[in-house]
């Protein structure tokens, strides 16, 4: 398994979740990062992604920094421009100020496009409301999402797809890029939870009594005292 | 050994590693779904502790006479949660996870650990969740656990004995079975929520509905 050799940070906590939901079908992959966010702003579809870039490298004109501006991922869809800004964690680290700086950053590079822009605050959240960020004449909202629903939404997607049992080798496909996808959380230190499955329990389950082995252990006990 | 006894203690070698196996998969599920619930609330966890035996097997103690209970953590085990209250004091609810309640529901006249043919069989017995809430810390009240009576009333109507009800403690039980997914947790979840809300005890989710956002 992957997740064993490679180094857990935030980078690769990213780009292990990413580069497996780009694996699935973009309507899966989609429904499943929307339905992930606590607001409903993002578009119900999007088309097949015509870029995908971890890391990009922008333009920093107009921002503090010096050298570059560095989302941790951008993925261009004919109907939108998506900018997602990663934590690494669950808990408040995500700066509104990082985010003006990536859209003034995306404008310097793509603004002449004039597209439909919307950042995603993917972890780190300090309040779970999406914002209109406040940059004179650059309009994006920000959605915002946490890595432990985006986990918990694809566990149910498995759920979903193994019942009834998967009926050919495309939704076969998927289940098994999500069991990955939730095993590499996991690598990550996020809680994978275990619901009650049947399946599990099955090869270990005892015979109806067990009476007979605690008198044959009652007697043994016996002989070594 | 003769060749009969060696045949039956294998068999029983075998299912004993089946049934460790078993305890693996049964333990797993009940701490996530414990976790899950304790998760939505505003508490936080604050450790757990068994409740129906000695927490001491790993200490250097030389006392041999431990319980085969005692290595059994998990028969009667308190998970903790626990919040602050800016007024001042803590507010705090316990999940207790009685894996087997065969010692209680046996008969009264019977009152040792050990003799677990005296405990209800196991198709008599339940496996049980009992939640109390109340303003405090941990208790050391937990005495009436060791009550049959006393647990029979919590597990039979939710009721706790007189001393703990006087102080505002409320319980509610539920057959582990209700642990069996994300929306029947969720159902307990908001009994709990009901019930604290019901006896005024600062209970709350701790984030955002989703619905209230999405």
């Amino acid at each position: 398994m992957l997740g064993k050799y490679i180094y857990h940070c935030e980078d690769s906590l990213t780009a292990a979740v990413f580069s497996h939901l780009l694996h699935l079908p973009v309507e899966v992959f989609w429904t499943l990062l929307r339905s992930a966010c606590y607001s409903s702003g993002l578009p119900a579809s999007v088309s097949e992604p015509e870029t995908v870039q971890f890391l990009p490298s922008w333009d920093p004109t107009g921002t503090q920094n010096e050298a570059r501006v560095i989302p941790d991922l951008f993925i261009r869809f004919p109907e939108l421009d998506l900018i997602i800004e990663a934590k690494r964690w669950d808990i408040p680290m995500q700066d509104p100020e990082q985010w003006k700086r990536e859209l003034i950053a995306y404008h310097n590079v793509y603004g002449k496009d004039d597209r439909l822009v919307a950042l995603l605050a993917l972890g780190g959240l300090h309040s779970h409301e999406s914002e209109k960020l406040d940059v004179p004449g650059h309009d994006c909202k920000v959605h915002k999402c946490s890595w432990n629903d985006l986990l918990n939404t694809c566990q149910k997607k498995i759920d979903e797809l193994e019942r009834p049992l998967p009926t050919s080798s495309h939704v076969s496909a998927q289940v098994r890029i999500l069991k990955h996808l939730v095993e590499l959380f996991g690598w990550h230190d996020f809680r994978v939870i275990h619901w009650f499955d049947p399946e599990a329990f099955k090869p270990y389950l005892l015979p109806n009594s067990t009476e007979g082995h605690q008198s044959l252990l009652n007697k043994l006990r016996e002989q070594i005292h | 050994m003769n060749e009969l006894t060696k045949n039956s203690l294998d068999q029983v070698l075998l299912d004993t590693r089946k049934a460790y196996r078993l305890l693996h998969a049964y333990q797993r599920w009940i701490i996530d779904a414990v976790t899950y619930l304790g998760s939505q609330f505003d508490l936080e966890y604050n450790g757990g502790a068994t409740r129906f035996s000695c927490n001491n097997i790993h200490s250097n103690s030389k006392n041999a006479s431990f319980s085969s209970w005692d290595w059994l953590p998990f028969l009667i085990f308190e998970f903790h949660y626990l919040k602050k209250l800016e007024c001042g004091g803590t507010f705090s609810l316990s999940c207790f996870i009685l894996s087997d309640t065969g010692y209680f529901e046996g008969g009264n006249e019977h009152d040792d650990k050990e003799s677990v043919s005296d405990f209800a069989s196991v198709a008599d017995s339940s496996s049980k969740a009992a939640f109390i809430l109340r303003h405090g810390h941990y208790e050391p009240e937990w005495q009436f656990l060791n009550d049959k009576e006393d647990v029979q009333k919590l597990l039979a109507n939710n009721s706790l004995p007189e001393a703990l009800k006087q102080r505002g403690f409320v319980a509610k039980c539920y057959d582990l079975a209700s642990f069996e997914n994300e929306s029947s947790i969720n159902k307990i979840r908001d009994e709990l929520l009901e019930l604290a809300k019901e006896n005024k005890l600062p209970l709350s989710l701790k984030r955002l509905d989703q619905e209230d956002t999405k």
